[in-house]
């Protein structure tokens, strides 16, 4: 029961855990896109700007903060790994340890 | 199905929902962002190991007024969940630290004490395991007291010596309501895991128990 149950807890927390990791990593926005979007960005607010040092301050930000995230989440799959691994173990250790007293027992048991 | 398959079962649906809390419900902390979602169950580990260790000081308690050998197999079950919640405080604190304050670890007060209150509980688990039967029952009892005396040091060790790392113990009362139900959600599925992990350790003291039991019956025979 205890495997089953400590399997099923495992498998929790990867969906979960996979879910949210898979709803924070941004869409990867692709040069094309950024392109069309600061054309559509300079047009609407008719500003005389040079388009290409736009899109290179645009590009620079966007790996900037797709780097930061990047980091963050680390740190946070680190975090829950460790949590989760050390229940994990734990409980096998006392799933593992329960059955060898009792084959050990009933070995006693047996002999007497 | 046994009362402790149930526990089991609970323990699994808690953990479900505060997952859920945890990942999809609370909001998103603005300054440290994905990182604050440690914080549910660092913070969370630390109230459980604080009723562990509770859990220990009345067992113990008990077991020196009535001596009832069921009284010292609870307090060391529980002293030795303590330990493993404490380990999770004190291994995910560090990843929180190195994010936020860009260390892995500080000599502040709330870091410091947590780790002598781990080490207290090592020593007694290293006294049992160096005394004799009989006298390591007593021992390890005032031991178990005694160690407890250190957690509301731990609690109160920001206001005490004014760390200014750790926030105050009223911070928490701040903070957004999705992110304090989340909280209080993961307080609970761990709470009902120690429950769990708590039946499944004092089992494993009682079939040790049995075991030392019957062997000592063969010795005497023989």
């Amino acid at each position: 029961m205890h495997k089953s149950l400590w399997i099923t807890v495992l498998i929790i927390f990867v969906v979960f855990f996979g879910l949210f990791i898979r709803s924070q990593v941004p869409v990867i926005i692709t040069q094309d896109e950024v392109f069309a979007a600061i054309d559509d960005a300079i047009a609407e607010t008719k500003a005389q700007v040079d388009k290409t040092e736009v899109e290179q301050v645009v590009n620079k930000a966007l790996e900037k903060l797709e780097a930061r995230q990047k980091k963050r989440l680390k740190f946070l799959v680190s975090a829950y790994f460790i949590i989760w691994l050390i229940f994990i173990l734990y409980a096998l250790w006392l799933g593992q340890t329960q059955d060898q007293l009792r084959k050990r027992l009933d070995q006693l048991e047996a002999g007497r | 199905m046994t009362r402790v398959q149930l526990i089991g079962i609970l323990a699994t649906l808690c953990l479900f929902m505060a997952l859920y809390f945890v990942f999809s419900y609370a909001k998103v902390e603005a300054t440290m962002l994905e990182v604050q979602k440690i914080f549910y169950f660092h913070v969370s580990s630390a109230f459980t190991v604080f009723i562990a260790f509770g859990v220990t000081c009345l067992f113990s308690i008990l077991y020196l007024i009535k001596r009832k050998d069921r009284y010292d197999m609870i307090a060391v079950a529980s002293a030795e969940l303590g330990i493993v919640f404490c380990t999770i405080v004190l291994l995910t604190g560090p990843i929180w630290a190195r994010y936020a304050w860009n260390t892995w670890w500080n000599w502040e007060a709330r870091l410091t004490s947590t780790l002598i209150l781990w080490l207290m509980y090592i020593a007694y688990f290293i006294l049992r395991s160096a005394l004799a039967e009989e006298t390591k029952r007593v021992y390890s009892a005032v031991l178990g007291i005694i160690a407890y005396l250190n957690v509301p040091i731990v609690y109160f060790s920001v206001e005490i010596w004014q760390g200014n790392l750790h926030p105050s113990t009223d911070t928490k009362m701040n903070l957004h309501p999705t992110m304090v139900k989340a909280w209080m959600i993961s307080w609970l599925a761990l709470s009902v895991l120690y429950v769990f992990l708590l039946v499944l350790r004092y089992q494993t003291e009682r079939l040790k128990s049995q075991l030392e039991t019957i062997q000592y019956q063969q010795m005497e025979k023989t």
